[in-house]
């Protein structure tokens, strides 16, 4: 561990002892410092089998329709969000419309209004950028069948791979590869189907979101444990491209 | 509990997965509630924070992966944090806070014992068993119900400090029994 970090604190915020400055300073640390929330995560994870050994106590029933509850608003919020959006666009566009026409007969007016219709444009555009955008590839057999839904988000570095019912033969893998240029060695993934969704970190190509729309992904049988040395043996499955799911 | 079962369930719900959500729910919230009751020691509050916890378990699923931590370690430090965060809103509780506990010391659960029932063998029931009894009530009256060093100090009659320095001198016990295997 490195030695800025108070260790003491570590512990004792884990064992849930602490109160007030300290407690306040504990949660800070957590927050801009990742050796301390590191250090904090261990303990948590060391002292949480007392937590597990508990007996069960049956929670009221009404919580998870509370929960089911705001988790629909929620959805409702976001549509009614986006359709707002959708309907101030529309607006916008209409305006501007107009203006052209107005502008087509008075030329000083058309000058101005080229400045504010660049200026709407503009925070528009800086508004759709601001979002987190969605990624997904549908892997397809020659044949056309859906094997893996790969999805991704631009702010996070990894995909989630969901099996739709595939699974290797016996001592045998599936892995995921990313299939760069033309001439350039598939980099790996990592191992699919373990289970019906798999989490594997990305490499820091795909950090950067203008390389993500029109990737190339493909799944192929492996020995099992996953091709030896990092090189694909088996043949190609599974393939798709990773497109930018609209909103 | 089922801890690849539970991954799995996380990532789905990272997703926003609500059937895993529910799954995930039923198969957690009974822990995760007890854990709540020990700690707020109010039904009511007990509930409210069990909502949030799973609303953040929701939010955050998608940083799970970030974690070294067992998929239910990182939801019982999710329902702690929380639990704690209250507790300390709300300004001292006392011991005669806890219904139906008003012995509440000899009535903290074993976790030794609990360990033994349901056969597990993590090192901390290991650790623990170095500690006197003194130093292992201090240490579960903290962590099961929350407790601060003053609030211990009171119950136990003896200064603050010798209440702050037992729980140093725990934590320092533990932390070398399971880092260090001493």
């Amino acid at each position: 561990m490195a030695n800025d970090i108070p260790e003491q604190l570590c512990a004792e915020f884990a064992l849930g002892i602490l109160e007030g400055a300290e407690r306040e300073r504990a949660l800070q640390l957590i927050e801009n410092n990742p050796d301390f929330a590191a250090e904090v995560e261990k303990w948590q994870n060391y002292l949480s089998p007392l937590s597990e050994v508990l007996p069960s106590t049956d929670a009221p029933e009404t919580i998870i329709s509370k929960l089911e509850q705001v988790l629909n608003q929620r959805e409702q919020a976001n549509l009614s969000f986006d359709n707002g959006i959708s309907e101030q666009v529309q607006a916008l566009k209409n305006k501007l419309a107009a203006w052209r026409i107005a502008a087509v007969s008075l030329g000083i007016a058309a000058t101005v209004m080229g400045f504010v219709v660049m200026y709407v444009v503009n925070l528009y555009g800086e508004f759709s950028n601001s979002k987190t955008n969605q990624y997904v590839a549908v892997l397809r057999d020659n044949n056309g069948q859906d094997g893996f839904v790969v999805t991704l988000s631009s702010t996070q570095k990894y995909v989630v791979v969901r099996s739709l019912g595939m699974w290797p033969p016996k001592s045998k893998s599936y892995e995921l590869w990313l299939l760069k240029k033309e001439q350039e060695t598939p980099e790996t993934l990592g191992l699919v189907a373990t289970s019906p969704y798999v989490k594997l970190k990305i490499p820091k190509v795909l950090h950067r979101e203008d390389r993500l729309g029109g990737l190339k992904l493909a799944v192929s049988l492996e020995p099992e444990g996953g091709a030896p040395k990092g090189k694909s043996m088996g043949k190609i499955l599974f393939a798709g491209k990773l497109v930018q799911q609209m909103p | 509990m089922f801890s690849r079962e539970l991954q799995n369930l996380l990532c789905a719900v990272a997703e926003k997965d609500k059937t895993a959500f529910h799954e995930l729910y039923h198969l957690t919230s009974g822990k995760l509630f007890s854990v709540a009751i020990r700690l707020i020691k109010r039904a009511d509050l007990a509930e409210d924070i069990l909502q949030d916890s799973y609303l953040k378990i929701w939010d955050k699923a998608s940083e799970y992966m970030a974690t070294s931590n067992s998929p239910m370690a990182w939801m019982v430090a999710i329902v702690r944090n929380k639990a704690i965060d209250t507790l300390r809103k709300r300004g001292e509780v006392g011991f005669s806070d806890v219904d139906g506990c008003e012995n509440i010391i000899d009535n903290t659960p074993d976790p030794l014992a609990l360990a033994e029932q349901n056969g597990n063998l993590s090192s901390v029931f290991q650790c623990l068993k170095g500690l006197d009894e003194d130093h292992k009530k201090i240490f579960l009256l903290a962590y099961y119900y929350g407790f601060t060093h003053e609030e211990i100090a009171k119950q136990f009659s003896v200064p603050v400090g010798t209440i702050k320095s037992r729980i140093r001198r725990s934590l320092t016990r533990i932390r070398s029994c399971m880092f260090d295997g001493q």
